[in-house]
């Protein structure tokens, strides 16, 4: 036999079959040119060199093993579906007189075709376009990155080595699936009598307990540190409840409608009904998938578009003022030294300081219990719980708020920041307290936003009390700490000269301080959100490729399913309108089901992902709702293209 | 005379009832002509030369040819489904052929009862939603669908099976299936295409004589065959050969057994070339 017979068979094989190979040929460059891309940017030693690099770089490794994994899913299931869709043929090859080894060899010559076409064409698109994500990258971050090569070697190889790999893999499933089958079978191929499902009633109790729990569970989450510790939990019991409930449910729900005889024995839903019923056994966990990547997108891009967006929102959070500075253990004398210092390097600097606040305090951990307190060295990991008290004098109050309040021994006043609030009396140690005022306002430092945890401010009568409130378990105290925030009229470079400055200068007067300003961490804190938010893109984009994908295979394949059945229901006299009409509110319903699941999840998620953001300072729950409902309506938009557009190849198999 | 004056002057008379009874035939079929033309014009055949021929009342026809002889075409321009190039065709006095497209649906449900050889049952729906199906679409409500299924299901044998899949049933059940549906909607004609050509011998005969049993009660069946067995039930077979009537036998008192002998040896006549001549 010519040698050349199977790799043309091969060639002419893929080309019959493009409507099936292209989309999936397109699916794997596109992957191919995500992960070198994401590879490359990540492998890039400039990143390194920008401020707050680690974090970024640590973020783009993350989005490369995802991207990789994901890629390594998608192709394994798309490369599966076009198998299942040409068993027919395969069948045919076979019964002709093709041994299965002869059909091994023609298989892998497709995969040979395939893979090089995709890797060359990845590559070359990776290689074009990582320049053209690099600037995206740079302008997300608001500056510089050095890009210090065009082209990597070892991104290249390592894309190339993966994806063969993903190939091989596929070859071998796909050689093991003919393998398997009788010849008889695979002629039958996809179009086997299948039965009706039954309803799983178990399935669909489990679907609507872990979609309760789930939900439950993401609508209760009070704190941050909560959310974070519940948010696997909850992500998880969600996708249960819905591969359950698209599995199981939908079917159980169609069911029903089909015992009630006066519903269903009407033209529109006799059909639909049916035939969905008969849909939904095939195609249940696909568009569990759909909705689950949906979610996925939906979640990604919102989230990190609002921590970008929301980014003066979330840096005004996390530095209330320009310069914060707090030192430990505040002696009279250090305040002399200290107020020197400062003084100084800001008449150095021809600095001018504005809005200057600052307070002794005493900060301490402790475990919330209803209005009690409870100190607790041991156990204070429970996340959702454990809050922050931390202590003032009144004079220093009364001093910053121009206030001349008065307070007993045994009286407070009360600011919450984050976290239920207390009427009445906290008991802290055994030691109750009256709260004598709960406060609206008080300048804090940022440190407690950035923390994430509950934090109770109280203002006690003098500095005394403040000591002796302070737990002994946590060592001895001889001085308060300090705490001085300011903002100045002067540009961030010299801000950040004064922040240096100040933390040279205390250091060397012996004062163990802490020091940090907006200016200064403004770099660090764009390129860990914007490497989150470049994340989202990219992420966002790969996974909305994967759904258009298995929307497009299954508008395919259920075409061709559907064919025969609306070829039957001509001939019983339906009319082409009334079988148009009926295959769109069917392909409707299948199409926008996982969407609109999408977005029940996410108005049920959307209080814990609130809470989560508070994680990253964001706390402008206006500003999320926006950016999720924007997302959601260009996402909307982007699946409804897709709908006409796969819907319109659909339409033109049935008719 | 034509036979338009005659209708006339009967409708003058107020007789259209008696001039229907005397003279209409239940489908008429004149001249009908049908060439395929292939996509760019190049290639064309004919399918049906010159196809004329009538089906009265009550009566229960055959159509009879090898492959390619045009019989699936001349079934498929009865049931509307496919446009001659010429001719016409009338069923009930209502010519089918301009029928516009909104119209032709609704025309084959009311009309038409199908019985095909591959049953073509869905299976998506119960044996009943498939007997079903036609009524639904003539949305007729679920209680008179069910009154007129259960005299029908008894005929046909398949109380029993109404709850099950297509999946789940013979052959012979499948077909029996396809009846009931063709009959649920009281159609004026049952366009049969080879429905036995899928079943055993013995589900054949059942079937075979059902059809006759339903024939003897009023209903017009016309059937597309080539098994001698099938044609042999009917009481007139036509026979088709390149696209035109070659010939017609009468089947009047002779048995079924008498009735295949005279249909094999016209169909040797046929194979060998034989002149046209009854």
């Amino acid at each position: 036999m010519n040698k050349f017979f199977y790799a043309r068979l091969a060639r002419t094989n893929i080309y019959k079959n493009r409507k099936m190979y292209l989309p999936y040929i397109l699916a794997c460059i596109g992957t191919i040119t995500m992960f070198y891309i994401m590879h490359f940017i990540t492998g890039n030693p400039g990143i390194l060199e920008i401020s707050g690099g680690d974090s970024l770089k640590a973020i783009l490794n993350f989005g490369t093993i995802i991207t990789g994994i994901f890629s390594c899913i998608l192709l394994f299931y798309t490369n599966g579906f076009l198998i299942k869709q040409r068993k027919k043929e395969i069948g045919l090859f076979n019964i002709l007189g093709m041994e299965k080894k002869h059909i091994a060899k023609v298989m892998l010559w497709e995969v040979t075709f395939i893979a090089s076409i995709s890797i060359v064409a990845g590559l070359v698109s990776g290689v074009v376009i990582s320049k053209l994500m690099f600037l995206l990258l740079q302008s997300i971050l608001h500056f510089q990155v050095p890009l210090t090569y065009i082209i990597s070697k070892q991104s290249i190889w390592i894309t190339a080595i993966l994806f063969f790999c993903i190939f091989i893999l596929t070859f071998l499933n796909n050689v093991r699936h003919i393998h398997l089958a009788k010849p008889i079978e695979l002629l039958k191929g996809s179009q086997a009598g299948e039965k009706e499902p039954k309803t799983r009633w178990l399935l669909v109790c489990i679907g609507i307990v872990s979609l309760g729990i789930g939900y439950y569970i993401a609508l209760s989450t009070e704190t941050p540190l909560a959310a974070l510790d519940q948010l696997f939990l909850a992500v998880l019991l969600v996708i249960i409840g819905t591969y359950a409930m698209f599995i199981a449910g939908t079917i159980a729900l169609l069911k029903l409608l089909r015992k009630n005889k006066k519903f269903y024995y009407q033209t529109k839903h006799f059909i639909s009904v049916s035939g969905m019923i008969y849909r939904m056994k095939q195609n249940a966990v696909g568009l569990a998938s759909i909705c689950i990547l949906s979610t996925m997108v939906l979640v990604t891009l919102s989230t990190t578009i609002s921590l970008y967006v929301g980014m003066e929102n979330l840096l005004a959070n996390r530095f209330p003022k320009n310069i914060s500075v707090s030192v430990e253990n505040f002696s009279e004398e250090k305040s002399h030294v200290f107020k020197e210092i400062v003084a100084d390097e800001v008449d150095r600097l021809q600095i001018n300081i504005e809005n200057p606040v600052q307070y002794r305090l005493l900060s301490f951990a402790a475990i919330k219990k209803g209005n009690r307190f409870l100190i607790d060295k041991e156990n204070m990991a429970s996340a959702s719980e454990l809050s922050i008290i931390t202590v003032i004098p009144l004079e220093d109050y009364n001093q910053m708020m121009n206030r001349t309040l008065v307070l007993e021994e045994d009286e407070v006043l009360l600011f919450t920041y984050r976290g239920e609030t207390i009427t009445d009396t906290l008991i802290l140690e055994g030691r109750e307290l009256r709260i004598k005022e709960e406060l609206n306002e008080l300048p804090v430092d940022g440190i407690a936003s950035a923390l994430a945890t509950n934090t109770y401010y109280l203002i006690v009568k003098d500095v005394e009390t403040a000591k002796a409130l302070y737990p002994s378990e946590f060592g001895e105290i001889n001085h308060l700490s300090f705490y001085y925030g300011f903002d100045t009229d002067s540009e961030a470079e010299k801000e950040v000269l004064l922040i240096k400055a100040l933390s040279r200068s205390l250091h060397e007067a012996g004062i163990n301080g802490y020091i940090e300003g907006l200016e200064e961490s403004r770099e660090s804190f764009y390129s860990l959100y914007g490497g989150f938010f470049f994340l989202g893109i990219f992420l966002g984009t790969l996974f909305l490729m994967a759904t258009v994908l298995i929307i497009y295979y299954k508008q395919i394949s259920e075409g061709y399913d559907d064919k025969k059945r609306f070829e039957i229901m001509q001939k019983v006299g339906l009319t082409k309108d009334e079988i148009k009409q009926a295959i769109k509110s069917q392909v409707l319903i299948v199409f926008f089901l996982p969407l609109l699941m999408a977005i029940i999840h996410i108005a049920f998620g959307f209080n814990i992902f609130t809470k989560l953001l508070e994680l990253f300072n964001l706390t402008d729950v206006g500003l999320f709702a926006i950016c999720t409902l924007a997302t959601i309506l260009v996402f909307a938009i982007v699946y409804a293209i897709v709908y006409l557009v796969t819907a319109k190849e659909y339409y033109k198999i049935v008719s | 005379m034509s036979d338009g004056c005659v209708s006339l002057m009967f409708a003058i008379l107020g007789l259209e009832k008696v001039w229907e009874e005397i003279f209409m035939q239940l489908l008429e079929v004149k001249h009908l002509k049908k060439v395929y033309t292939s996509r760019f014009g190049t290639n064309h055949v004919t399918a049906l030369t010159d196809v004329s021929f009538s089906v009265e009342q009550g009566e229960f026809v055959a159509i009879m040819g090898e492959s390619g002889s045009g019989k699936t075409t001349l079934l498929n321009i009865l049931a509307a489904l496919d446009k001659p190039t010429s001719g016409e065709v009338y069923l009930n006095g209502k010519n089918i052929v301009f029928l516009k497209e909104r119209e032709i649906s609704a025309f084959r449900r009311k009309n038409l009862g199908f019985v095909f050889q591959d049953f073509n049952l869905l299976d998506a729906f119960s044996i009943r939603d498939n007997i079903f199906l036609p009524l639904v679409l003539s949305r007729k409500s679920y209680d008179e669908m069910q009154a007129r299924l259960e005299p029908l299901a008894e005929k046909l044998r398949i109380q029993q099976i109404l709850d099950k899949f297509p999946y789940e049933v013979s052959g012979g059940q499948k077909q029996r299936t396809a009846i009931a549906r063709a009959l649920i909607t009281e159609p004026q004609l049952i366009l049969a295409d080879e429905p036995t050509g899928a079943l055993d011998s013995r589900s054949s005969d059942e079937l075979l004589d059902l059809f006759s049993q339903i024939n003897e009660e009023g209903q017009t069946i016309l059937m597309v065959t080539h098994s001698t067995k099938a044609a042999s039930y009917a009481g007139r077979v036509l026979f088709i050969k390149d696209g035109v009537v070659f010939h017609q036998l009468y089947k009047g008192s002779l048995s079924n057994e008498q009735m295949f002998q005279k249909i094999s040896d016209t169909l040797n006549i046929l194979a060998t070339g034989g002149v046209q001549y009854e």
